[in-house]
């Protein structure tokens, strides 16, 4: 059964970052209900939240594999 | 680029030179003796050949090619270090940073195909840039569980200088040991009454080998091995349980629905090995020791999760376990092995009458090199039969493209073995279909006259293809059949020596004779035409429903 997820992440490069989420959401076919991304900050340092619609064990598998990002440096995962 | 390589101890680079990629071939040109350079003759082969370098010496690959059709054609190289977690660095030229984005000659956007299948990868746009990014690109293609890294490197940044500071990065940190779950994986395997040990790449990657035998010895537990995992454990060593997947050994397979406790080390439970997952191993309590973080209850979920390295994970959980024996659990193991040898390994190894069979081949090349070869393969049925009937003495002596299975992986990976232990007897087996996915880096061989050994078990077939269309196709043989040129005229025309066997009572002095050459040497052995690999789990099926023989 499909459930509604929010997924923080932040990235020390907000682009490149991106382009590796969206291949890991497109890969596993995840459905996104939302997306957005802060403006760095001084360090530069992004954050992304999207919103996700996904089987409870594809989300743990999808924020276990953006950890492995070498630009992601924060994952958090939790059920809207 | 050439100076940092150098800094990173690179000796070998494979690659092909192209007009974006020109300022660094001309540094590697003037710069004459710093790298060796192996001229691929596709880059693919380039790829290929350093991923095989990488196995054989646990150092980073490195391979270099030009923008566009250079850097698309390191995909499949790429891909498939990044399926058996081999470190890489992969460097393509890019067309100069003003023109970026507007559709120019040679122009791909690479960064953005290999993304999926890199571990890291980064534009340089910037000479200043060189220093650091290259540093990094090794660092992370060797930490934790290594990958390949692609370096996109802008022409006029490669043409531009810079004030050249190098500064090494060591690789990260182990993942710190977490004692209380050693604790509790000791516990399990001390109650347990029918363990398994499966152990896979990363028992390898982590130097592992002695402390998997130091426990499977202190606790009497037999050791099943991935395809990956191959050569890290002796062949004949009593607690040797053999191959586990599709095409592995029988009663690891089918016993492994029958553990109570399964300890897996630096393996990913591959689809390949758990066939229908959803039967797999229920009633089982799973220990898993990895490096990799999203590999832990990915596919099977784990009663205790050990993110660690395998080696010191292995070195702790050994003082916690208590010295037992399974003698009864072990008895099952020998009938299983019993059944297997009369159904199918003494007439696959030692048939007395027909066509020669590949796996006797490898049989009979494993005793003359006495199990301590290099053996790398290609991919398909004479993948399984290398894997089956050679008996690796050494580690890291079987090189096979297992995650993405890529056909045309095994004459340049060959070629990088050789490279990277010039002193160690290499000796590739293929097929003959994927002898021609790759055939042109006979070029290579020639040019650098390595002594690699080719055997080519030729039987006319895309075989393990027509395998499969003659047990789930109705025998339908849809383009499988191949109309092959003369394999001898073509090695000829390349200036290497080469034989054809046909017929049993000449196998072991062909053998013989190839072995003992100086130079390179292709011996062509011809093998029955439609022959079948089993034991077999159907895809679909669970492990305990491996098959011996066709079903009637």
């Amino acid at each position: 059964m499909k459930k509604t997820f929010i997924l923080s992440v932040t990235a020390h490069s907000a682009l490149r970052a991106l382009q590796r989420i969206v291949c890991l959401l497109t890969r596993s076919r995840i459905d996104v209900d939302r997306l957005t991304m802060a403006e760095a900050d001084a360090a530069g340092v992004s954050r992304l939240e999207i919103c996700l619609r996904v089987e409870p064990q594809i989300a743990e598998r999808t924020a276990k594999q953006l950890r492995r990002v070498v630009e992601i440096s924060d994952v958090h995962i939790q059920p809207l | 680029m050439v100076q940092a390589l150098v800094e990173e101890g690179v000796e070998v680079v494979f690659g092909y030179p192209g007009g974006a990629i020109m300022p660094m071939y001309d540094a590697l040109h003037v710069h004459g003796g710093a790298l060796r350079h192996i001229l691929a003759r596709h880059e693919q082969g380039a790829a290929m050949a350093a991923d095989g370098y990488a196995r054989v010496t646990g150092r980073p690959g490195v391979c270099v090619a030009t923008s566009g059709p250079g850097a698309t054609n390191l995909v499949t190289g790429i891909a498939g270090a990044m399926l058996d977690s081999i470190p890489m660095v992969c460097i393509t030229g890019q067309i100069s940073g003003a023109f970026l984005g507007s559709d120019a000659f040679q122009e791909t956007d690479i960064i953005g195909i290999t993304a999926p299948i890199t571990k890291w990868s980064y534009q340089i746009t910037r000479a200043e840039e060189i220093p650091e990014v290259f540093a990094k690109a090794f660092h992370v293609a060797r930490s934790g569980r290594p990958g390949p890294v692609l370096l996109d490197v802008a022409k006029d940044a490669q043409f531009a200088s810079l004030d050249f500071r190098y500064r090494r990065r060591p690789p990260a940190p182990k993942p710190e040991l977490d004692l209380d779950r050693v604790k509790e994986a000791a516990r399990l395997l001390n109650e347990a009454r029918r363990p398994c040990i499966f152990i896979g790449h990363g028992v390898l990657l982590s130097g592992a080998q002695k402390e998997v035998v130091a426990l499977a010895e202190k606790t009497g537990i037999p050791v099943g091995s991935t395809l990956l995992g191959l050569s890290a454990f002796p062949p004949d060593h009593p607690l040797n349980a053999g191959m586990l997947g599709m095409h592995g050994n029988y009663g690891v397979n089918v016993l492994t629905n029958q553990a109570d406790v399964i300890l897996a080390v630096g393996m990913r439970f591959d689809d390949r090995v758990t066939g229908k997952l959803a039967l797999y191993a229920k009633q089982a309590k799973v220990i898993h020791i990895e490096i990799d973080l999203a590999e832990l209850d990915k596919n099977v979920r784990a009663a205790v999760a050990l993110h660690a390295d395998a080696k010191e994970a292995l070195q702790e959980l050994i003082r916690w376990v208590e010295p037992a024996k399974h003698s009864e659990w072990l008895t099952g193991f020998r009938h299983y092995d019993g059944l297997e040898f009369e159904a199918v390994v003494k007439n696959e190894t030692t048939p007395a009458e027909g066509d020669i069979r590949m796996a006797e081949v490898v049989a009979r090349l494993s005793e003359k090199t006495d199990g301590r070869a290099i053996v790398v393969s290609d991919v398909g049925q004479h993948q399984m039969a290398v894997a089956r009937y050679y008996r690796f003495k050494r580690p890291n002596s079987h090189l096979s493209s297992g995650g993405l299975g890529a056909m045309g992986f095994g004459l340049p990976a060959s070629i990088g073995a050789q490279l990277g232990a010039p002193d160690r007897q290499v000796v590739l087996i293929m097929g003959d279909g994927g002898f021609q996915m790759n055939i042109q880096e006979l070029g290579v061989v020639a040019q650098e006259r390595l002594p690699l050994k080719m055997i080519l078990l030729n039987n006319g077939f895309l075989g393990m293809v027509r395998q499969w269309q003659e047990m789930f196709f109705e025998k339908r043989y849809s383009f499988t059949e191949l109309s092959n040129p003369d394999f001898l005229k073509i090695a000829g025309a390349y200036g290497i020596a080469a034989r054809r066997v046909a017929a049993r009572a000449e196998l072991a002095g062909a053998l013989t004779e190839m072995l003992d050459a100086d130079g390179p040497f292709l011996l062509e052995v011809v093998v029955e035409r439609e022959a079948n690999v089993f034991p077999m789990i159907a895809a679909g099926s669970a492990v305990d429903e491996m098959l011996l023989s066709m079903k009637p």
